[in-house]
């Protein structure tokens, strides 16, 4: 069962604007097992697994409203801090994690290659399983 | 061709539709029938945007909205008024506001400040993105489709087969309540129920079960004395059709911009009950009926009101005329225009 995959804000938007990084990244997923999640989203159901690139507030919100059922995990990477009740939203969202990923070197700002990212991101989701 | 990238929070919609979707679709139609090619995903090929257009200011945005940086931005202050029905975060805010400078706030403030244009809905959402950083507004009323929603019935032999029966009853019940939106507990249709129960009054729900509480759709079975009358997943032609057969819809939360759904129901022709709030008056004080609050007592006294006043006359349709999405596209394309004019 393909996992779905929930990339940074960030990220999607510098992949909107850059079409070659973008194809690249399309043509990466394609060949992974990973099913992106974007803006125009396919649904997801309670039994279904996401995996979260990046816990940001459009996750955060994301995560802390999806079923019990569903199994997320969350990739780390590093976020900015936002003040006020957005703290506590985001602090909700990691209480739901069923586990945290960790590839080292990942930051949200700009998108990492994709083929190398998404077997890394398999790896550790096999690995861990 | 101007191409522009919608963005939204994918969080209210990635289990169930929700009314961001619901505002994401109707503008990306509505523009891209008036030629605005619009980019809502990772699609191979595509020309980058020239401008992106935010809907939410929430939390949750910031990200995006930082990392289009350079290009032009738009956004459209959608939550700022469920935000305010919050007291407990209003307060905190003004209490730090008044301490830090603007930059230092809540990523909302810096949308608003640093767009190049702000684009609310109504003047009590403009008002409210000027309290809080904005430089300018741009009121853009949206939205119903006129085309789609007709106060005229589709014949009940059109409607999916399955479906036929359960219309057939409702047709013998008169005068007709009708709610539409999801089953939860803050929509409040478990009051909209025993409003309908204290007059009498045969009322229909159609909606689905929210995936977070799943419970709801029972709860309102259990409290309506038309519990036969709670229907769930309708298709759409279903929808329109009870639409167009009820003379009052309800929509009872103060959860709502605007509440696409009373537009659509107020254009079948069913005379719409809101909750009293700036937009609500904004938007249907001309042949809409309001409840001060969602309690079946308050909701009572609206509906009856409404009942007395029946469907919607011919002539109190033409105040949905400024509110169409053609008229938000037309809009909204001018504003694209002047954005990236002014970056030339």
């Amino acid at each position: 069962m393909p996992s779905h995959l929930l990339l940074p804000d960030a990220w999607r938007i510098q992949l909107l604007r850059n079409q070659a990084v973008r194809d690249s990244w399309l043509d990466a997923l394609d060949a992974s097992t990973f099913k992106l999640v974007d803006w125009e989203t396919p649904r997801l159901s309670p039994d279904d697994e996401l995996i979260v690139a990046g816990l940001d507030l459009s996750a955060a919100e994301l995560v802390v409203k999806l079923p019990a059922t569903l199994r997320v995990h969350a990739l780390d990477v590093r976020w900015t801090l936002p003040l006020g009740p957005a703290h506590r939203f985001v602090k909700r969202a990691q209480q739901r994690l069923t586990r945290r990923i960790s590839i080292p070197g990942v930051g949200t700002g700009l998108p990492p290659e994709p083929r190398r990212f998404l077997q890394q991101l398999a790896h550790a989701v096999g690995a861990k399983s | 061709m101007i191409t522009v990238a919608l963005v939204g929070n994918v969080g209210n919609s990635v289990m169930v539709r929700g009314g961001l979707e619901v505002l994401l679709d109707a503008t990306a139609d509505a523009l891209k029938s008036i030629g605005v090619r619009v980019v809502r995903s990772l699609e191979r090929g595509a020309p980058a945007p020239d401008l992106f257009h935010f809907f939410g200011s929430f939390y949750g945005l910031e990200d995006a909205f930082r990392a289009a940086t350079g290009s032009p931005r738009v956004v459209s202050p959608l939550l700022l008024l469920a935000d305010d029905a919050l007291q407990w975060w209003r307060a905190p805010v003004d209490r730090v506001r008044s301490r830090l400078p603007l930059s230092m706030l809540h990523s909302r403030y810096r949308m608003l400040r640093d767009a190049d244009a702000v684009m609310p809905n109504s003047q009590e959402e403009a008002d409210n993105s000027f309290a809080y950083g904005a430089r300018g507004c741009d009121i853009l009323r949206c939205g119903v489709d006129l085309d789609l929603f007709q106060p005229e019935p589709a014949p009940l032999e059109s409607l999916p087969a399955e479906w036929q029966e359960r219309c057939q009853q409702w047709l013998k019940r008169a005068p007709r309540v009708i709610s539409v939106g999801r089953y939860e507990r803050r929509k409040n249709q478990v009051e909209v129920a025993l409003a309908c129960k204290a007059l009498g009054l045969p009322v229909m729900f159609i909606g689905r079960r929210s995936p977070v509480e799943r419970e709801y759709a029972d709860e309102l079975r259990a409290a309506t004395a038309f519990p036969e009358l709670v229907w769930e997943d309708a298709p759409w032609s279903v929808l329109r059709w009870a639409m167009a057969q009820s003379d009052v819809h309800v929509l009872a939360t103060r959860h709502e911009t605007i509440g696409l759904v009373s537009l659509e129901a107020a254009a079948s022709g069913a005379r719409p009950v809101t909750i009293t709030q700036p937009t609500s008056r904004e938007y249907f004080s001309a042949f809409g009926e309001f409840a001060p609050d969602p309690s079946p007592a308050q909701l009572s006294a609206a509906i009856s009101r409404a009942m007395t006043r029946g469907r919607l006359l011919k002539e109190e349709r033409r105040h949905l005329e400024p509110v169409s999405w053609s008229a938000f596209a037309k809009g909204t394309l001018a504003v694209y225009e002047r954005v990236l004019a002014q970056r030339r």
